[in-house]
């Protein structure tokens, strides 16, 4: 971004952290407007941790191009804010989890069982529905239906269980972040 | 939903008849019903939220922006969790599923609304849609490998095609299983919340509705705070599952 003094440039380069807000282009807009009008190194740093965006040079270079000023704020960060920031991010990111996960729980369990058994059943209620097309198709009734109705078991049987070995995943990461987060 | 003072005369099932707004002839597929009334409104709440309510884009946003980035951002990070990075091109679309059933849900508990997606006409068409935009979006990418989706390398070559007529038929459960439960979740919570309201009014006509009364409006009140969070989640799990299944079309290493 380039502003034009009097007689100076201002040039500030900047780039976006891997975890800037998803809505960024009002954010983007917002910094870009503050990069033209008021840049100070300390606004700066304020700025950037609230759009989570890194200023890596601001350069201050005469109309001859000759840089005046070069300063990197973020290429140097105060580690003990950084610090503070991340606890502060990681404190409120677990008290945001939290709260879904145990509201969820016990009702998420009851969702999985329910939708076990609408697999098992649309499981056996496809493979009747194609084997009893093919009988009629072929005019082999009822041979088609019975292989196609167990087939249809074993696949509702098989969507069921990974839909188990699926939940069981998802508690188990949701047990392991729960204990990194501690 | 909860009408008492109807008596005992409705069926618990009336609320999910779709009738013609105009009129009253036979509902063909170009007719203006109640359904098509309740999904433009849903529509209608969307662009309220996500369009004249984001608009401003302030930095400091007003509540009804912090509405619309929470969820923008609660189904980007889904998204993002269960597809991975390239999964975010297909974003769009999850995310207005996401927000078209959880709008369509909500209005559904306003009272004497309709509850469009408790018809499996409508959840079967979305999950139809996701079924049919995952299939191809796996062939456009893989080619025929997609289609090692069914073929158990590992299994026994005997056992094989019998594995992979199982494998085809439980990939065809999914959009059956991803409309069915919407719809059912839907109609029987609000089926229920109509039942316990039929008994509402006993007080009327005996006197064992002093007991009967209170006991069905409590039923009826905390139904509905259940309805509230089946609301949320149902959406939640359509659109968490349409990421898995993009997931499966993303990668079908299997």
């Amino acid at each position: 971004m380039r502003r034009r003094g009097q007689n100076v440039n201002h040039t500030v380069e900047y780039r976006f952290l891997p975890e800037s807000r998803p809505v960024t282009a009002a954010l983007r807009r917002e910094f870009v407007k503050h990069m033209f009008f008021n840049v100070l190194p300390g606004q700066l740093r304020a700025l950037t941790e609230l759009t989570h965006v890194a200023v890596t040079t601001i350069r201050v270079q005469n109309y001859r191009g000759v840089v005046l000023m070069t300063e990197r704020p973020s290429e140097e960060p105060d580690p003990g804010r950084l610090k503070a920031l991340e606890d502060r991010l990681a404190q409120r990111r677990k008290a945001e989890a939290k709260p879904v996960q145990t509201k969820g729980d016990s009702f998420r369990q009851l969702d999985t069982a329910w939708r076990m058994v609408i697999e098992l059943v649309s499981g056996l209620g496809i493979g009747f529905g194609i084997g009893f097309g093919l009988d009629v198709a072929l005019n082999t009734r009822p041979w088609f239906m019975l292989v196609f109705t167990l087939l249809g078991f074993v696949a509702g049987v098989r969507v069921m269980l990974r839909t188990a070995t699926e939940m069981n995943k998802t508690a188990a990461v949701a047990e392991a972040t729960d204990k990194e987060g501690k | 939903m909860a009408e008492q003072g109807e008596g005992l005369a409705f069926h618990p099932m009336n609320q999910f008849i779709v009738k013609p707004l105009f009129g009253d002839g036979a509902v063909h597929w170009y007719t203006i019903t109640n359904v098509t009334l309740w999904m433009a409104l849903a529509v209608l709440a969307t662009v309220l939220l996500m369009v004249v309510g984001a608009s401003r884009r302030a930095i400091v946003p007003s509540r009804v922006q912090s509405v619309a980035e929470l969820a923008y951002g609660f189904v980007h990070k889904m998204v993002e969790d269960v597809t991975g990075k390239e999964g975010l091109k297909y974003f769009p679309y999850i995310f207005t599923l996401f927000i078209f059933i959880l709008f369509a849900n909500f209005l559904g508990l306003l009272p004497m609304s309709f509850t469009t997606t408790s018809h499996i006409a409508v959840t079967a068409v979305l999950a139809m849609g996701v079924f049919l935009v995952v299939t191809v979006l796996g062939f456009a990418k893989h080619g025929t490998h997609f289609l090692g989706l069914f073929w158990v390398s590992s299994a026994p070559m005997a056992l094989r095609p019998i594995l992979a007529i199982i494998e085809l038929i439980s990939y065809f459960v999914r959009p059956v299983s991803h409309s069915i439960r919407l719809a059912g979740n839907m109609m029987a919570g609000h089926a229920v919340i109509k039942v316990f309201a039929a008994f509402a009014p006993v007080i009327l006509m005996s006197g064992i509705g002093v007991l009967v009364t209170p006991l069905s409006i409590i039923a009826i009140v905390g139904m509905y705070a259940f309805e509230v969070l089946v609301c949320f989640i149902q959406a939640y799990v359509f659109t968490i599952l349409t990421c898995v299944y993009l997931k499966d079309a993303l990668h079908p290493a299997h």
